[in-house]
């Protein structure tokens, strides 16, 4: 595998292949962090390819003192938290790329492809259920909530991707656990009964 | 209820496993004496299990395949509103990858310089100019004194809409006395200068002055995002950003750069008379 710093080097020279190969490094991960912060499939993808074209003409400006991944988290946060500004403009592209796609959210979120029919769609909704209550989060609640728990990323780094402080973080977080938690109440009794 | 209190700010770390030896002995310890505290805990804990059984979408391959494509597209010919502007030499580059990317650059400095030329010959000649007829360059000077006056108003203005968001406190101001809609609209009107301040800064090679904007850039989108004044937690990402950058210190030392304040009005009238 080449390494990162090379690949850098060449797509600053403007090499498309090193571009595609750093790309392949990291679309899923930023794909699904997109699609953990947007709640639908449209949105993540409009989010994740512009954190690449964004990668992609600033890649100058990473000076590698934090991880490649790191610099790419964090670009996607801030595009996420700047991006509602564009709302109505991407109303109007969704059904272009669905056509484009054939594919529906409906069909990515209620697990499609599993082999039990009962279990695919209890499985189904319960994914719609912590999709729904991650969308009742604010985007910095969400953001932190994500980062910290789905990406398991200590506070202070959250902090400072967000540039606010430790304590900051730590509010939100306990904020946005209390919020998920009054989403989620149906489900609490169920796991408390199996003495948790 | 006041140990509870400190055990309760140990939770996030219990949930998360961060508890050092002795601070999870203590933790465990309340918990079998508080049954409060216990039920709540054992809540959040169940919360974040089920938040656990979250999986990721396994999308097929030829979604996959086709993203690449859909990039490539969005990069080749950009839409404007979705993925900002991409530097033209980037956009050259990947049409024709095999010329190294200075070679651009410089073809590119080459037909500025050409039209600059040709545009200072043509339009600004002296024969065109009627009435400024003098040796010295008033026009540049002008242009300069416009700037600082343009760039003095745009901090003044930022500098009284930070105060207001500083100096709110919830606890003891009342809801009405932060204005939401006033905010918004003066960040956006602030926010429609930032490109074109930026550019002439950097034209007259004012970097720092051009960074400072640029910090303030990021705040006063945040303020016109800002969805309702009940909004604490981004009302005090705001507060926590305009501390951390000290964005208020850096205007306060640029206007003592520039010599603003006492001797500002005079300032203000000598560039109107220019």
């Amino acid at each position: 595998m080449i390494d990162e710093s090379i690949l850098i080097k060449k797509i600053n020279c403007g090499d498309k292949d090193a571009f595609r190969q750093l790309f392949e490094r990291y679309t899923q991960k930023i794909f699904y962090l997109s699609l953990d912060l947007t709640g639908n499939h449209q949105d993540a993808e409009d989010l994740s390819q512009e954190v690449f074209i964004k990668m992609y003409n600033n890649i100058q400006q990473f000076k590698g003192e934090a991880s490649l991944g790191s610099w790419l988290y964090r670009i996607t946060v801030n595009t996420f938290l700047n991006k509602r500004n564009r709302k109505s403009f991407n109303i109007i592209r969704k059904s272009k790329d669905l056509d484009k796609l054939n594919l529906s959210n409906e069909a990515l979120s209620q697990g499609a492809g599993r082999e039990d029919p009962e279990e695919s769609t209890r499985s189904g909704i319960i994914q719609k259920h912590i999709n729904t209550a991650l969308q009742k989060l604010s985007k910095k609640e969400r953001i932190v909530f994500v980062l910290r728990h789905y990406n398991e990323y200590p506070l202070k780094e959250i902090a400072e991707q967000l540039n606010v402080s430790t304590g900051t973080v730590k509010s939100t977080l306990f904020r946005s656990l209390k919020k998920l938690q009054k989403e989620l109440s149906f489900y609490k009794e169920e796991i408390l009964g199996e003495g948790v | 209820m006041r140990t509870c209190k400190k055990y309760e700010n140990l939770f996030l770390k219990a949930l998360y496993d961060d508890l050092n030896d002795k601070e999870r002995s203590q933790f465990q310890n309340h918990l079998k004496e508080c049954e409060a505290c216990k039920l709540r805990y054992n809540r959040y804990k169940a919360t974040l299990q089920i938040m656990d059984r979250k999986q990721d979408q396994e999308l097929p391959q030829e979604y996959w395949d086709s993203y690449w494509d859909r990039l490539l597209d969005k990069i080749e010919t950009p839409e404007k509103d979705v993925i900002g502007s991409a530097p033209k030499d980037k956009k050259f580059t990947i049409m024709f990858p095999s010329l190294p990317s200075w070679s651009y650059k410089l073809g590119f400095a080459l037909g500025v310089l050409v039209i600059g030329i040709f545009l200072g010959r043509t339009i600004f000649s002296p024969s065109s100019e009627p009435v400024n007829d003098k040796k010295s360059s008033p026009h540049t000077y002008g242009t300069m004194a416009a700037l600082e006056t343009r760039t003095h108003r745009f901090l003044e203005k930022s500098k009284i809409l930070l105060l207001g968001i500083i100096n709110y406190d919830p606890d003891t101001d009342e809801i009405s006395s932060f204005n939401l809609d006033s905010n918004r609209e003066v960040s956006q009107h602030l926010i429609q200068d930032v490109h074109s301040l930026q550019e002439d800064l950097e034209k007259t090679s004012q970097r720092k002055l051009g960074r400072l904007i640029s910090e303030l850039e990021l705040i006063l989108l945040q303020i016109a995002n800002l969805e309702s004044e009940k909004d604490m937690e981004q009302i005090e990402m705001i507060q926590s950003g305009v501390r951390q950058k000290s964005i208020l210190m850096k205007i306060t030392v640029n206007e003592m750069e520039k010599g603003y304040g006492l001797h500002k009005d005079a300032k203000e009238q000598n560039q109107k008379t220019i």
